[in-house]
């Protein structure tokens, strides 16, 4: 076990994930990997003590006043330790701390407000692009591809497994958001 | 004028209460947590992202307003408007109060 050991993962969270996100760097960091530098895909670590560090991912749209932003958390004793797609992530260690002040959110209400924050800046540009450029696309390939020969056929193909991605990922989006709604009501 | 308002913030959140009853007197975020948590023997706590949330949210409504910036945190102050929205919140409670058997 060198001072040095790095670890990555290559782990996917997609959009109504941001919470088992948070929850599987706190699992990582209490068995000895500290988050090093996140990426979409992918967790890079670097090997520690294991302690009692939580995690937690926020998501402010349109953020006009970062340093601030990072003044206040650091304030409160939360370390930023990333951003990726506009999720801020924080860290800070859980020891002596009161359950509430383990999370960074206070109420329910706040916690509805960020998801819906999620919700309409990053759902909803993928649904335009579905609605404007999949679907339209898809459409043409079908009714022209026989006259376009292997390449006209080569497109309809990429077009339906796009689109069979994108319905694949709403679906899963529209459960996971579900899911959330649901337990932050409660 | 403030129908939308009151429709939205009363009856008030603690967390909104308390923000806005600290905001008459000029404070930044983690100042205003540290004093509710004294005022409320630490029952009432407010975390970042619902403190940063909050104060976004007031400042768009005109409740509040931004007065300066010290060391890069911001400091806000309640406006004539939050101070009517704040006055007929707190004339409800007084009400509850009132019919609970309170003074």
């Amino acid at each position: 076990m060198s001072d040095n050991a790095r670890l990555t993962t290559h782990k996917i969270f997609l959009l109504p994930d941001y919470e088992k996100e948070g929850e599987y760097l706190t699992k990582m960091h209490n068995v000895g990997w500290k988050l090093e530098k996140v990426c979409a895909f992918s967790q890079h670590f670097v090997k520690c003590e294991p302690e009692n560090v939580i995690y937690k991912l926020d998501y402010v749209a349109n953020n006009t006043d970062y340093p601030e932003y990072i003044r206040m958390f650091a304030d409160y004793g939360w370390e930023h330790c990333g951003r990726v797609a506009g999720f801020d992530y924080f860290r800070r260690s859980a020891e002596g701390l009161s359950e509430k002040e383990m999370d960074i959110f206070s109420d329910p209400q706040s916690k509805l407000n960020m998801m819906k924050r999620v919700i309409i800046t990053r759902m909803t540009p993928l649904l335009i692009i579905f609605f404007l450029t999949i679907l339209p696309n898809l459409y043409l390939f079908a009714i022209n591809s026989p006259r376009f020969g292997t390449s006209g056929l080569v497109g309809l193909l990429v077009y339906i497994f796009l689109f069979i991605i994108y319905v694949v990922l709403f679906v899963y989006c529209i459960r996971g958001f579900r899911k959330l709604r649901d337990k932050y009501k409660e | 004028m403030n129908e939308r308002l009151e429709r939205v913030y009363i009856p008030m959140s603690e967390t909104a209460f308390y923000i806005l009853f600290c905001l008459r007197e000029e404070m930044h975020g983690y100042s205003i947590t540290q004093k509710v948590k004294a005022m409320t023997d630490g029952e009432v706590v407010i975390t970042p992202g619902t403190m940063y949330g909050s104060l976004s949210k007031m400042e768009k409504d005109g409740l509040i307003r931004f007065v300066r910036e010290e060391e890069k945190r911001k400091l806000y102050v309640i406006t004539e408007t939050g101070e009517e929205i704040l006055g007929i919140e707190i004339a409800r409670i007084k009400r509850l109060y009132r019919n609970i058997g309170g003074n």
